[in-house]
């Protein structure tokens, strides 16, 4: 027998069957911390985002539109709730967008202009802890918009149409947005890295 | 444009058929395949970053915390329990005149609970689901600021404008047509329910000028706005004035004024602060310098041309 949908679950949770929603927690809290971990980076701020999350899956599961699926709705509240986290923290460092770079323009800065660089890995030597905390503190630099969509399109491979939902973004925007993240952290990354890193010979 | 599909190959978010057709491509195009690999070896990277497992306790915990937390139509099905629910086993169907009074008043009971209950249940929903309304608007001016040189959206009165008539959230115009507000942002559940998002975007000047929105947004400066960075705690938008709420422009004889936003049945307003946070505040006195976010300070009487008085003087309007 197949293994019930998403959305089954959540039907049998709102007319009171007390196993769905644990089988939609256990489905999910695995994948919903990490994702909310990399947004934070705090463990706490993860744990918390998601017990809230599914909390107000629990408290507010009849507004769900029938129409849409689970999963996207899951991650919309999650990422949320880790925006307001942030919010609440100290400001995030921002970093000077350049204006085309971050824009949704077409006429943007172009992600596929920035490839024509090299990158080339500036921590071969470094241990897997530091090369994390290396990429980590890459993607922190970012401005949390991009960041956000790098995040659920590399680690959670959500389709385009997916975060355009998510987001409530047009889909046009979402591919930009997620170019320019791209783009922005193959900058960072070798900005970073500095420039003896940098040079393949 | 085939180069769109670039990374959702490489992350494999392509359906058969796109992959099929982006891999024809991919035989016979060499350029599209040196940036395909250009392209994976940027976010090579990114594998590095590891996230840590969740702690073993926290599917418990969530299953503990929604144990004892009532979804509001759960709350509601008890309190409308009917007498038949609760009878015995044993005679169905049938009472006795003290069994029927006994249970009456087990059910009054219980509905005087519960309504309370579910009011502010219903009340606190609605406050949390205007405040994270608000947290959107706010993350989408800053954002609008990123891209702008740290400026949020400029306003201001001028000899031209008059924000009782031409109110200045028009001046979200930008960041809503760039999608970075949207209007549903701009809609406090609390005051008016929802919005078609889409019939909306099509007339967005419009919506803008609205006399019913309840975010009254931006403090009127003289001048520019100030940059996202030059002081904290600067009030950027809140729930509905209740100067204006109340249709009257003065403050009442006495120089006195409703304190809270009516939006939230005068228990406070959620306001948006400069560093993107939402707070719910049951005053509208804000620090020490016992500043009233619904007044210019000292003036009594509003025509639509007024400013803040002060740099330190925040006033939310239209």
């Amino acid at each position: 027998m197949n293994a019930p949908t998403d959305e089954q679950l959540l039907a049998s949770h709102l007319v009171g069957d007390p196993h769905a929603f644990r089988t939609l927690v256990e489905r999910y809290s695995t994948e919903l911390f990490q994702f909310v971990f990399r947004f934070t980076n705090r463990k706490s701020a993860a744990e918390d985002v998601v017990q809230d999350t599914f909390i107000q899956v629990h408290l507010a599961g009849q507004s769900f539109d029938t129409n849409r699926r689970f999963k996207p709705w899951l991650f919309t509240i999650a990422a949320n709730k880790a925006r307001d986290h942030l919010r609440s923290r100290t400001r995030k460092r921002e970093v000077p967008l350049d204006a085309q770079l971050g824009g949704d323009d077409d006429d943007g800065q172009r992600f596929l202009d920035l490839l024509a660089d090299e990158v080339t890995s500036p921590t071969a030597q470094l241990e897997d802890a530091e090369q994390a905390k290396f990429v980590q503190g890459v993607v922190e630099e970012m401005p949390a918009h991009l960041s956000e969509i790098l995040i659920l399109a590399y680690f959670h491979r959500f389709p385009y149409r997916d975060i355009a939902e998510m987001l409530d973004i047009p889909l046009g925007t979402v591919k930009s947005r997620l170019h320019a993240a791209v783009a922005q952290f193959g900058t960072l990354y070798r900005q970073r890295a500095g420039p003896s890193q940098d040079d393949p010979g | 444009m085939i180069e769109d599909n670039i990374i959702p190959y490489i992350l494999g978010t392509l359906s058969d058929s796109e992959v099929a057709s982006f891999e024809a491509t991919l035989s016979t195009d060499a350029e599209l395949a040196k940036k395909v690999d250009a392209a994976r070896r940027t976010l090579a990277p990114l594998d590095a970053w590891t996230a840590p497992a969740p702690p073993t306790t926290l599917v418990d915990n969530i299953l503990i915390q929604a144990a004892t937390t009532t979804p509001l139509e759960f709350v509601a099905a008890s309190a409308s329990m009917s007498p038949t629910d609760a009878q015995s086993a044993g005679r169905p169907g049938r009472f006795r005149l003290t069994e029927l009074i006994a249970a009456a008043a087990v059910i009054a009971l219980m509905v005087s609970l519960a309504i309370p209950g579910v009011r502010n249940v219903r009340s606190n929903q609605l406050q949390t689901a205007c405040k994270v309304n608000m947290a959107g608007f706010g993350e989408g001016i800053l954002m609008y600021a990123e891209e702008n040189d740290g400026s949020l959206p400029n306003v201001g009165p001028s000899p031209n404008s008059n924000w009782l008539s031409d109110p200045n959230r028009r001046h979200l115009l930008p960041a809503v047509r760039h999608r970075l507000v949207l209007p549903k942002h701009l809609i406090c559940p609390a005051a008016d329910g929802t919005i078609d998002e889409k019939a909306t975007m099509k007339n967005i000047e419009a919506f803008l000028r609205r006399t019913d929105l309840p975010f009254w947004a931006v403090p009127n400066a003289n001048g520019p706005v100030p940059k996202i960075s030059i002081r904290i705690n600067v009030p950027l938008a809140a729930d509905a004035n209740p100067l204006f709420q109340e249709g009257r422009f003065r403050r009442g004889a006495n120089g006195t004024l409703t304190p809270n936003s009516h939006t939230h049945g005068g228990k406070g307003q959620n306001i948006l602060f400069n560093d993107g946070s939402t707070r719910f505040i049951k005053t509208p006195i804000l620090d020490q310098n016992d500043d009233n976010i619904w007044t210019a300070n000292d003036i009594d009487e509003y025509q639509g041309t007024e400013a803040q008085q002060s740099a330190t003087d925040a006033f939310l309007t239209p």
